[in-house]
């Protein structure tokens, strides 16, 4: 059974220091983020303009951002045309109900699903167990987690907290036969195992990279194959998408396919690029294949016209983790929500579904914008984050923003600034002196757990400048 | 909901406007999105095809121009994986192969059954391109014997002529109209190299759900 989507919230800050006490996690996201950076420069270096594309694509998305409505419009009546059937989604609630009106009605019991953030958005595995389908996660990393009953700590690499022995340990407990914990080994065996559930699936369902509104073609890409085997042995194929993965033409896909799986694994292309046009021609057998696209809102419509618009031009390639110096040390389960990173850090505290419980997600960067800067479609990540962080100061208690207030009044004046200096110099002296000072220091206990207390001079700058600096 | 309420409730944010982001603006596009540039410049295309397509771990030959050429790269594909049992797509470019498997022994599957090719060992498949820029195989994946061939078997052998190698992904996205008269295919599949995974500690491993080895004859 899947994790459960309602576990209780425990405060970022404590599961951010039970993530940076686990050895194992920071040695695998070390060297996870590292390799994955050094193979998005190698990836781009056989491109003659990077920036030069970025910026383009950065146009591209920003277009297509403002005209969602007519895009949407023409890739479902596209899809529609070629016999797909479509489902617009206001809420999870939603999307989960259809998918499941389509399971029951095809007597669906075994389903096989390829990667798709957007499903762990909605908790569809969860749903579909409850009414007694058997899901299988079809991506290693994916099926890893699934037995694990864990959820995905990055977004491309779902298992990227585990080890081989980890990994290993798990399908001994899972299968009960003994499986090497060479990956080469682990990997066959989960090939064997998974193959049988392709072959016997009723419904397949995959996310989608992209949609082109210009032919009504749903773009999946993979490495695994799974993707590929999801999408053509069911007879039934549900694609589920947020509704800001579109594009309108081909010429914009071209420059976001040559940007996306580069900045993603430093691959110039996915090893398996699907694009998939409404249903499968009816089988010698006699039965029809479908296909379903599910578009899904979940409050990204309450981005637009914010200053949170661009986010939805983020294309989920994972970069702005791997260069996230908070990511790299505490990982994806300390965030908490199925979107984590920079990128996750400005849209879990958006989505509907998720804005109760991770408004605190903000505070877990250090503005440096090296997301930004590794983003392959330019979304100003520290601008928005900062802009996350405007809404909570808006938004804070009586007694925080008196506090403030009062800071703010007090160094506005030359006098009252002096003497709130010399005040503390003293202080802080006399706590240097007697050993106690982060007892009763205001604010700075917590500072001072894992920091000295630097020395305070005997007279300020600003007497010495007076005196005549000699 | 409806479309009609889905739409009209994005049309109806939109209608603010978007508020500018002033520090690091946006400079929309003259026309429409630029060619994807390369740094170096591809040089013979079937070259660039070749030495592409072995970087991602395919086995990409430029055979001479001669029948026995092929037959043996057949075999070696066939001799390599042990493949007793293989499925071969409905092209002309493969007539020569089901031969080849079929002297060597091999039976020959139905290629258009997904349970029989899931028995097969070895897929033979032509393309509808091949993409310089990337070592990919561009194939019309909603014909059932290209789609069990190339997918199912450990092993997939395609046989392409270099006169179907196009330089860039772009020159497959922007002119599909006149890639496929016919219309869009229900499916087209890019394919660079076996199947990959690097899921567990970030090693590399072929051969997860599709084929484990890729041998590529590039003919003419």
């Amino acid at each position: 059974v899947s994790a459960h989507p309602s576990t209780p919230i425990v405060p970022l800050r404590r599961r951010t220091a039970a993530a940076v006490q686990d050895a194992t996690l920071r040695a695998s996201l070390a060297g996870a983020t590292a390799s994955l950076t050094a193979r998005k420069a190698a990836g781009y270096a056989e491109l003659a303009d990077v920036e030069e594309l970025r910026a383009a694509a950065r146009a591209t998305r920003s277009a297509i951002i403002r005209r969602l409505p007519e895009i949407l419009d023409r890739l479902t009546t596209n899809v529609a045309a070629r016999g797909g059937q479509i489902c617009w989604a206001s809420t999870p609630g939603e999307a989960t109900a259809y998918i499941a009106d389509v399971a029951r009605r095809t007597n669906a019991r075994r389903i096989v699903k390829s990667k798709s953030m957007v499903s762990e958005e909605i908790s569809l595995n969860h749903v579909l167990e409850r009414m007694g389908c058997e899901v299988t996660e079809t991506d290693l990393g994916e099926w890893i987690i699934q037995l694990a009953g864990e959820t995905p700590s990055h977004i491309l690499a779902p298992a990227i907290h585990k080890n081989r022995q980890q990994v290993a340990k798990l399908f001994q407990e899972t299968h009960g036969v003994v499986v090497s914990d060479e990956p080469e080994a682990l990997t066959a065996f989960a090939r064997e195992r998974l193959r049988e559930r392709f072959l016997a699936a009723d419904i397949g369902i995959s996310g989608a990279n992209f949609g082109v509104a210009e032919t009504g073609t749903i773009v999946l890409v993979t490495n695994e194959g799974n993707g590929r085997l999801v999408t053509s042995l069911p007879r039934v194929h549900i694609a589920v998408m947020g509704l800001e993965r579109v594009v309108e033409t081909w010429d914009q896909l071209d420059v976001l396919m040559a940007l996306l799986p580069r900045a993603a694994t430093g691959q110039p292309i996915s090893c398996y690029l699907s694009m998939i046009s409404g249903p499968r021609q009816p089988l010698p057998n006699g039965s029809t294949p479908e296909f379903h696209l599910v578009i899904l809102d979940n409050g990204r419509s309450d981005l637009l016209g914010t200053e949170f618009t661009e986010m939805l031009a983020c294309i989920r390639c994972g970069a702005c983790l791997n260069a996230c110096p908070v990511y790299r040390q505490v990982g994806g389960h300390a965030y908490g929500p199925v979107y984590t990173g920079p990128m996750g850090a400005v849209l879990s505290p958006l989505l509907a579904t998720t804005r109760r419980d991770y408004g605190d997600l903000p505070q877990a960067s250090s503005l440096c914008g090296a997301c930004w800067q590794a983003c392959p479609v330019g979304i100003p990540l520290q601008d928005m984050l900062l802009a996350h962080r405007r809404r909570a100061a808006r938004d804070m208690g009586f007694v925080e923003r008196t506090m403030w207030k009062s800071w703010a009044g007090a160094w506005s004046k030359p006098a009252s600034y002096r003497a709130s200096l010399a005040a503390l110099r003293s202080a802080i002296g006399v706590g240097r002196l007697t050993g106690s000072a982060p007892r009763w220091l205001p604010f700075l206990d917590r500072w001072t757990t894992s920091r000295e207390l630097p020395k305070p001079p005997r007279t300020s700058f600003r007497d010495l400048w007076k005196a005549g600096i000699t | 909901v409806n479309r009609d309420a889905f739409l009209g409730r994005l049309r109806e944010r939109l209608k603010a406007g978007i508020p500018e982001n002033h520090v690091r603006p946006w400079i929309p596009l003259d026309g429409p999105p630029p060619a994807v540039r390369y740094a170096e410049p591809f040089g013979d295309l079937a070259d660039r095809f070749v030495t592409r397509a072995q970087r991602v771990a395919a086995t990409a030959r430029w055979l001479p121009n001669e029948p026995e050429a092929l037959a043996q790269f057949i075999r070696d594909a066939q001799a390599q994986s042990g493949a007793t049992t293989a499925i071969v797509s409905d092209d002309a470019i493969c007539d020569a192969a089901r031969t080849t498997l079929s002297e060597s022994g091999a039976t020959l599957l139905d290629p258009t059954d997904p349970a029989a090719a899931a028995r097969a060992a070895l897929g033979v498949t032509g393309a509808s391109f091949a993409i310089a820029a990337t070592g990919s195989l561009v194939l019309e994946t909603s014909r059932p014997d290209v789609r069990y061939s190339s997918l199912l078997p450990p092993v997939h052998v395609a046989i392409i002529r270099a006169s179907q190698i196009i330089p860039s992904p772009g020159d497959l996205f922007r002119h599909l109209s006149a890639r496929f008269p016919a219309g869009m295919p229900q499916s087209l599949t890019l394919v660079t190299g076996p199947s990959r995974s690097a899921d567990i500690e970030m090693q590399l491993i072929l051969g997860v759900h599709g084929p484990r080895a890729l041998w590529i004859a590039v003919i003419d």
